[in-house]
């Protein structure tokens, strides 16, 4: 649960951060870090402690249908084709910073999200099946499919052995974490479309 | 939008800092921080609002969150967000003890451990469930719906 961080990342934006217990003797702490060195602070080890605390449940939803795949019938009888297809969904994060699997941010989050909900995280998965579709002389379909997906807000949560702006403890607020529901069905539809044989 | 009020008698029993949390009109704000130093209870209409609190008023009276309580399993429903003046000092003692107002009592439903404190639960029938070092989303049936004071280490 306690995370000494490593590696590092890239920019982020849109959380709140805010201060915690000022060290004694610091007067000028109105300068604030930004969420990218915050982070980068877990990422790289700088912290005594980096934890991230789920705010709320889960949000599970319907992600968005993307093209999968197809087909087009241009000859003059119809034809039975089976159509495969392939997908992948990875994890995304609404403040920029690399949060994955192999990053010690995504090591947090994970920790955070098992312990407090007691189920897996799911970094990424891929789905592929085929579609016996039959298609009529100068028809064509295309295949789009899309996943359950779940999201998770919360707070990364620091503490340095010396004060850091002034500061030994920092959250990074409303980070949102992305990714896909563990064991969930996909949807898919095929739609018409022009053959342009 | 916040609103601010304080909270009633403090007493020390032991090592514990023992603080009341006072139902008001503020319970209808569902987000509410319990300063334990400052005896300050603040009341939010959602929980980053609460937590993003805990951390302004920390800085200012220097304290830290310690633990967050939830009136719902999986950190849903209402929730109380206590802050102590500093992190839990790890010496097998329970260092904080919040006593519930009516309106907590009996209410809370899962929990979350924060900075490097543990979360033990007191039902009115006396012994204690804990602890909880990290969340607990799902409260065991002999705890959950039963706390009276919640305490940290």
């Amino acid at each position: 649960m306690k995370s000494y961080g490593r590696a590092a990342t890239v920019l982020g934006a849109s959380a709140v951060v805010l201060a915690g217990l000022v060290s004694p003797g610091t007067a000028a702490a109105e300068e604030k870090p930004t969420v990218r060195q915050l982070l980068e602070r877990c990422e790289q080890g700088h912290t005594d402690l980096c934890e991230f605390h789920p705010s709320g449940r889960p949000e599970s939803y319907r992600g968005t249908a993307e093209l999968v795949g197809g087909a087009a019938n241009c000859s003059e009888g119809t034809s039975t084709r089976i159509i495969g297809w392939e997908s992948t969904q990875t994890t995304t994060n609404s403040v920029g910073v690399t949060i994955s699997a192999g990053s010690t941010l995504g090591e947090v989050f994970e920790v955070g999200f098992e312990t407090s909900y007691q189920r897996e995280w799911s970094w990424s998965t891929s789905k592929s099946d085929e579609i016996r579709h039959e298609l009529g002389p100068g028809q064509a379909v295309e295949i789009y499919a899309s996943p359950m997906r779940q999201k998770v807000t919360g707070t990364y949560e620091m503490h340095f052995g010396d004060p850091y702006y002034g500061h030994y403890y920092w959250y990074v607020h409303n980070v949102t974490v992305d990714g896909p529901a563990r064991h969930e069905a996909w949807f898919t539809r095929v739609e018409d479309v022009d053959a342009n044989c | 939008m916040a609103a601010s009020l304080s909270v009633a008698a403090v007493f020390t029993a032991g090592s514990a800092q023992a603080v009341r949390a006072q139902g008001t009109d503020e319970n209808l704000r569902q987000h509410c921080v319990l300063d334990v130093a400052s005896q300050q209870r603040t009341c939010y209409d959602d929980l980053s609002a609460a937590t993003g609190a805990g951390r302004r008023s920390a800085d200012t009276s220097g304290s830290v969150i310690g633990a967050t309580v939830f009136e719902d399993a999986e950190y849903g429903g209402a929730s109380l967000t206590i802050t102590v003046p500093r992190p839990c000092p790890k010496n097998d003692e329970v260092d904080f003890a919040l006593d519930l107002d009516d309106h907590w009592k009996n209410r809370i439903s899962s929990v979350q451990a924060w900075s490097t404190c543990w979360v033990w639960l007191y039902p009115d029938s006396g012994g204690r469930a804990g602890p909880y070092k990290d969340g607990a989303p799902r409260l065991n049936s002999g705890i959950n719906d039963r706390t009276v004071t919640v305490g940290l280490s």
